[in-house]
């Protein structure tokens, strides 16, 4: 209904900007606590989730077979599950609060060391992959928007249609295969050195880089049309301008949303390449704290990876605000 | 918006076609590869299910563990189990095939559901599903698939429960918008208005209209799937042995690669081309499915766009007569079918400080005619013929700076949808400020005065405010004034006007036309006002031009041409207008039929199967522009009306 | 038919827009009042902001009020019991502006007729003489029962959703900006065309657009809105001819030709 926008816009412009850092302060305050809201019920979904299924941890510190009648339920009790799902749920989130991640329940180490030390593992490899796609994929989607249709074009857009088809670890299988067993250029698994790092970083940027690249060449060649670049030219500005100036600031507002979605992706493939890659980070002690039933460990990094996520989608949102005025006063 | 309904309103709902017609517009080797796949997976699934045969997947023969292709016995070799690779993979194929239909219906089932409930059931439906949706996304796929497996260990229908659990949010998220967007279409409206509910809306005008988006998700969703369960039972969350997925046999084959690369290569192969061919389709579908306008793919279309072509005419020494003028302009729609003509023939010219308006409804070619005489033509359009020319020289001539310095300075242009015509990133006074240093550098303060006297000299009081304001903030007049500060603050001697005024109030119209003449008396500028507004162009114009059909049909001063039309068309066009004079609640007078669209034109006259006055030579020799004895009016006709003065009102 | 018969009284019509994330709302309808008699055609004309808009879906109950009183034959428009909505709908309908989202792109126009005219109880075995006799009435042919939307230009289908308001035999029609978005040469038709539906059928109308000269043209009288506010309303003639509001003179200067005479 044109009619009401048009009254939306002249209420707006007549509206005294009382406090633009009080609007911003609260619009990033209303999303934060959103967040929060959203993390604390995948807490609860986390908490109830595990402990919906039969058997515990402590099968897996004493062996069942060779226990003493009553040593399994000491342990339990020791541990603290025999109370009830509500009062469990309770201390934690209240340690919590405090910082207290609780214990891994079956190596009794703080959850929070565990989470240093592997994680740090791990975000080296996400920003490695991050920072990989994303210096590949402005550039060349640029490029072949701008030499549309040609070879080079061509190329890129078919580079990355393949790169997309490829699931991440045939790509690892390959490579692996390729440049470690065969040529010896890389380390085959394993963490230490820089070297490390190169094949399980490619593997994890290379759909999302794909992707990308065709994002950015499709908002590119969006925008050239766009009616705004014809003004300019008729106006007589020179193309470079209109090109870097407009045309790539617009094309690239896509982007910010599109970071936050693949960080998504990675926190979950992460998982995958460090398995394959013996890579010592978040993703393969998850895997193993769940199957171990190893509860706080296990809700500790789920709470911790959907934060990543979660601040990934809040930095991707105040991003785009800045970006875009549009949304700041829609 | 006139712009591209001028041109390619055929265009407009053809992708919203049935299956047929969707599944035709896709590549024959394509269709073939999704059909390999699907035969391959059905005799999977037949294989796996049917006890005599999934032997075959299963039997060991350790004798014959790493085989090579074509050993007795197998076509493609053995595992490290003995096992034939063949039925290893093709039973893979089969629970991929599985799987991914298992969550496919899953995941557009659920999305539906939520997405429909969240648009069209209050606000608290819609926050609830957000807040569900949110909390869903916020943990990644795979490491649902761990918790789950952790639950019920792990196994195919581990994988397939939590992909199914969060896939949907992703459709979920698309339908809600879309709903919204429906929600508010006019059969929508309509179908309420007769008594219809919710439940009726849902199933009988959203649904039907959210199915190309569910193909596409679909098509995503079946790769997504495909590719998660292979790599989820490649680290041993999924299929367990000796259930041969295509990722436990990529496993299988990886550990035992020095062994034989048999079944790693031919699970790479397998996989790979599954997944390839997935995309592809996907790809296709979404051209088809979601069209977003036509591009043409021919050239470099950036760089395409900044002179017209053709052979240049060396300027003459002597003053030129018009300010500007076209000669024989023809200009096209490019087509990969082959183009379609938008504007024919056009030959007009407007004199230094004269107001020309060009009058035409869609489809008429009026708003290409503008752009053909800036010299730049929309991505899309291409200049067959003709020459255009500023102060009596052929632009052809001009080198591409040339034509940068002179665009701006010399001529300018308005469009009808300001507020398009401006970044919505930058603010209005930086704009203008960017406008006037790409032609006269200076230092940014004095720039910014002179915006802001342009801004004040459009009516825009409190230019300091404006100046900071970004496009958006702007209402249609406010808009419309701005454009025109960024474009006069060159001082051109040409202004063409776009339709300026369509589209906003007729109080703010005429402040805005009032506007416009004011300027022109000041800056003694040359205007060229292209309208569908008969009456608006006769208040302002000293010529006007009627065209129809991608011609000019009657052009010279616009008095005469308005009080006494000799055109047929022109006639009908000021008959069937009413006003004042008219009593009220009689029968117009009306032209028969509809405005034929580009590529649609009838061969000779292209008005004459409209025409009540039409001969039979209409219908097979085309009128030219022609002189008339009224001085200066210019017909394009065979059998115009006699010039007598209107009824007297 | 008594041609004073009056069909609707509304009075007092008030409509806020929720505001988004605690501010008020804009006020759309501010006390509006009108009534209209059978037969007879009500113009109301406005620009972006008056409120014409909203003013039309409130009497087709798209949307709510938040005060104020409509009454249908003395039946209750605004807040109907089951029976009344029942019956409301079946006497007042509408014909929207855009012909372009006017009907179901995925659906033929025998489907988006009989839509309508099932509501009216056309059964399964007079449906199709209905649809046509439909068609005939707003001059089209009987071919065009199986066409698809994007096949037809915007007159013809402009023309199908005036017969789908007419499925139902309402006596009261809403126009809402009904030629607006048409080609010049085809407002004429559809305006002739709604000009012998209400010579035949007895209807009444509401006619609301901002062309002041097609209001004039169409109206016996008219109510000018600015704001949300009815700021003049009269005997057309009457109002056109020697406006006593401001903003109605302002209006009638600013329409090229009109001030000619």
């Amino acid at each position: 209904m044109s009619e009401v926008n048009q009254i939306e816009q002249k209420t707006d412009a007549g509206r005294e900007k009382s406090c633009p850092a009080c609007a911003v302060a609260k619009t990033v305050a209303v999303k934060i606590g959103y967040s929060l809201v959203v993390l604390f019920i995948v807490t609860i979904v986390a908490f109830v989730g595990l402990r919906l299924a039969p058997g515990d941890v402590t099968t897996q510190i004493i062996d069942p077979a060779r226990a003493a009648p009553g040593e399994l339920e000491a342990l339990r009790i020791e541990l603290g599950l025999d109370q009830s799902m509500l009062v469990q749920f309770w201390n934690y989130v209240s340690g919590l609060a405090v910082g207290d991640l609780g214990q891994s329940l079956l190596t009794r180490e703080p959850v929070i060391s565990i989470v240093a030390t592997a994680g740090i593992y791990s975000v080296v490899l996400a920003l490695a992959a991050f920072a990989m796609i994303y210096v590949v994929a402005i550039p060349a989607g640029i490029l072949a928007a701008t030499l549309r249709g040609g070879i080079v074009d061509r190329a890129i857009t078919l580079l990355a249609s393949v790169m997309m088809a490829t699931p991440n670890f045939v790509l690892a299988i390959l490579l692996v295969n390729i440049l470690a067993l065969q040529a010896g250029l890389l380390p085959v698994a394993g963490s230490g050195t820089w070297r490390h790092l190169v094949l399980p970083a490619i593997v994890l940027a290379c759909e999302p880089m794909g992707f990308a690249t065709r994002l950015v060449r499709t908002s590119y060649l969006e925008q050239a049309g766009a009616v705004y670049a014809d003004s300019m030219r008729l106006r007589g500005l020179k193309e470079n301008l209109i090109r870097w100036q407009h045309i790539m600031r617009n094309a690239l507002l896509p982007v910010i949303s599109l970071a936050a979605v693949q960080v998504r992706t990675l926190v979950g493939y992460t998982l995958i390449v460090e398995t394959i890659f013996r890579w010592p980070g978040l993703g393969k002690r998850l895997v193993d704290s769940v199957l171990t039933r190893d509860y706080f460990l296990a809700q500790g990094l789920t709470i911790l990876l959907a934060l990543v996520v979660v601040i990934a989608t809040l930095i991707s949102s105040l991003l785009y605000r800045a970006a875009d005025p549009r949304v700041r006063t829609a | 918006m006139s712009t591209t309904a001028d041109l390619t309103g055929a265009d407009v709902g053809a992708a919203g076609g049935r299956a047929g017609r969707i599944l035709g517009a896709v590549p024959v080797w394509m269709v073939l590869a999704v059909a390999f796949f699907l035969i391959v997976g059905i005799a999977g699934i037949v294989l796996m299910t049917v006890p005599d045969l999934s032997k075959l997947v299963y039997r060991q023969s350790l004798s014959k563990a790493f085989a090579p292709p074509f050993t007795k016995g197998t076509l493609l070799g053995a595992d490290q189990l003995g096992r034939a690779i063949e039925y290893r993979l093709l039973a893979g194929l089969g629970i991929s095939l599985v799987s991914a239909a298992v969550v496919t219906m899953m995941a557009t089932v659920i999305g539906l559901a939520m997405g429909l409930f969240a648009g069209l059931f209050g606000r608290t439906a819609d926050r609830l599903v957000t807040i569900i949706i949110d909390v869903t996304w916020a943990y990644p796929t795979i490491l649902l698939a761990v918790v789950v497996a952790g639950i019920q260990g792990p196994g195919v229908s581990t994988v397939i429960l939590a992909l199914g659990l969060t896939l949907w949010a992703a459709l979920a998220r698309i339908v809600r918008g879309q709903v919204l967007m429906l929600r508010e279409q006019e059969y929508v409206l309509a179908a309420r208005a007769l008594g219809y509910g919710r439940f009726y809306i849902a199933f009988r005008h959203m649904l039907p209209n959210l199915l190309p988006i569910c193909i596409l998700m679909a098509t995503l969703f079946v790769a997504l799937t495909i590719i998660a369960e292979a790599g989820l039972s490649f680290i041993g969350l999924g299929a367990q042995s000796p259930t041969p997925s295509l990722g436990k046999t990529l496993a299988e084959g990886f550990s035992f690669a020095s062994s034989s690369p048999w079944p790693l290569l031919f699970g790479s192969i397998t996989i790979i081309g599954l997944v390839t061919t997935l995309n592809a389709f996907g790809d296709h579908l979404r051209d088809v499915l979601d069209p977003k306008g036509v591009v043409p793919s021919a050239g470099r279309m950036l760089r395409s766009l900044t002179r017209l072509p053709g052979p240049a005419v060396e300027p003459s020494g002597e003053k030129a007569e018009f300010a500007v003028s076209a000669q024989d302009v023809s200009v096209s729609i490019v087509r990969p079918g082959g183009n379609v003509p938008a504007v024919t023939g056009l030959s007009l010219g407007v004199r230094q400080g004269q107001t020309l308006g060009i009058v035409g409804e869609s489809g008429s070619g009026k708003s290409v005619a503008a752009r053909a005489l800036v010299g730049l033509l929309p991505a899309g359009l291409a200049l067959e013929s003709g020459r255009v020319l500023w102060n009596g020289r052929d632009i052809a001539t001009y080198s591409a700076e040339q034509l940068r310095q002179h665009r701006g300075r010399f001529i300018a242009l308005v469009f009808q949808d300001a507020r398009a015509s401006m970044d919505p990133l930058y603010t209005v006074g930086d704009q203008i400020v960017e406008t006037l240093l790409a032609h006269f550098p200076q230092d940014r303060r004095s720039a910014r005065g002179k915006a802001l006297e342009m801004l004040a000299r459009v009516g825009l009081n409190d230019p300091a405010v404006f100046f900071d304001r970004y496009p958006h903030q702007l209402s249609g007049g406010q808009m419309q004034r701005a454009a025109l500060a960024a474009v006069l603050v060159l001082g051109p001697k040409v202004l063409i006007a776009d339709e300026p005024t369509t589209g906003l109030d007729a109080t703010t119209q005429k402040k805005i036309v009032e506007l416009v003449a004011q300027l022109q008396r000041e800056m003694d500028m040359t205007v060229i006002w292209i309208s569908h507004d008969l009456d608006l162009v006769g208040q302002i114009a000293d010529n006007i031009a009627v065209m129809y059909a991608g011609q000019v049909v009657e052009t010279g001063n616009a008095t005469t041409v308005l009080t006494s039309p000799t055109h047929p068309y022109t006639r009908g066009l000021i008959d069937s207008r009413p006003h004042i004079g008219h009593a009220p609640k009689t029968p117009l007078a009306s032209i028969g039929g509809s405005v034929p669209e580009p590529g649609g034109w009838p061969p000779a006259c292209r008005f004459q199967p409209r025409c009540e006055r039409s001969l039979a030579q209409c219908a097979s020799l085309a009128p030219q522009l022609a002189a008339t004895e009224r001085n200066g009016v210019l017909l394009r006709c065979h059998n115009p009306i006699e010039s007598a003065p209107k009824d007297a009102t | 038919m008594s041609s004073s018969e009056t069909l609707i009284r509304a009075g007092g019509l008030r409509k806020r827009y929720a505001g988004e994330g605690g501010r008020r709302g804009h006020l759309a309808l501010d006390d509006v009042s009108f009534e209209l008699a059978a037969g007879e055609t009500l113009g109301i004309v406005g620009e972006s902001g008056s409120g014409k808009s909203t003013l039309a879906r409130v009497v087709m109950r798209l949307t709510s009020a938040d005060g104020g009183r409509i009454e249908y034959c003395g039946r209750n428009l605004l807040a109907p019991n089951r029976e009344d909505a029942a019956f409301l709908t079946r006497q007042v309908q509408i014909v929207f502006q855009d012909p372009s989202s006017s009907m179901n792109p995925r659906r033929t126009v025998r489907q988006a007729l009989s839509e309508a005219a099932r509501v009216a109880g056309v059964g399964k075995r007079n449906m199709e003489d209905r649809l046509i006799e439909l068609l005939d009435a707003v001059g089209l042919s009987r071919e065009k029962l199986d066409a698809y939307p994007h096949q037809l230009s915007g007159g013809q289908l402009q023309r199908i959703g005036i017969a789908r308001a007419l499925a139902v035999s309402p006596r009261v029609i809403v126009a809402d900006e009904c030629v607006s978005a048409l080609d010049v040469s085809v407002q004429s038709s559809i305006l002739n065309l709604l000009l012998d539906l209400q010579r035949n059928h007895g209807l009444a109308y509401i006619f609301i657009s901002h062309d002041l000269s097609v209001v004039h043209h169409m109206s016996d009288r008219v109510a000018v809105m600015k704001s949300g506010r009815i700021v003049e309303e009269g005997e057309t003639a009457a109002v056109l001819g020697n406006p006593s509001h401001e903003y109605t003179r302002e209006l009638i200067a600013s329409v090229p030709g009109l001030e000619k005479h």
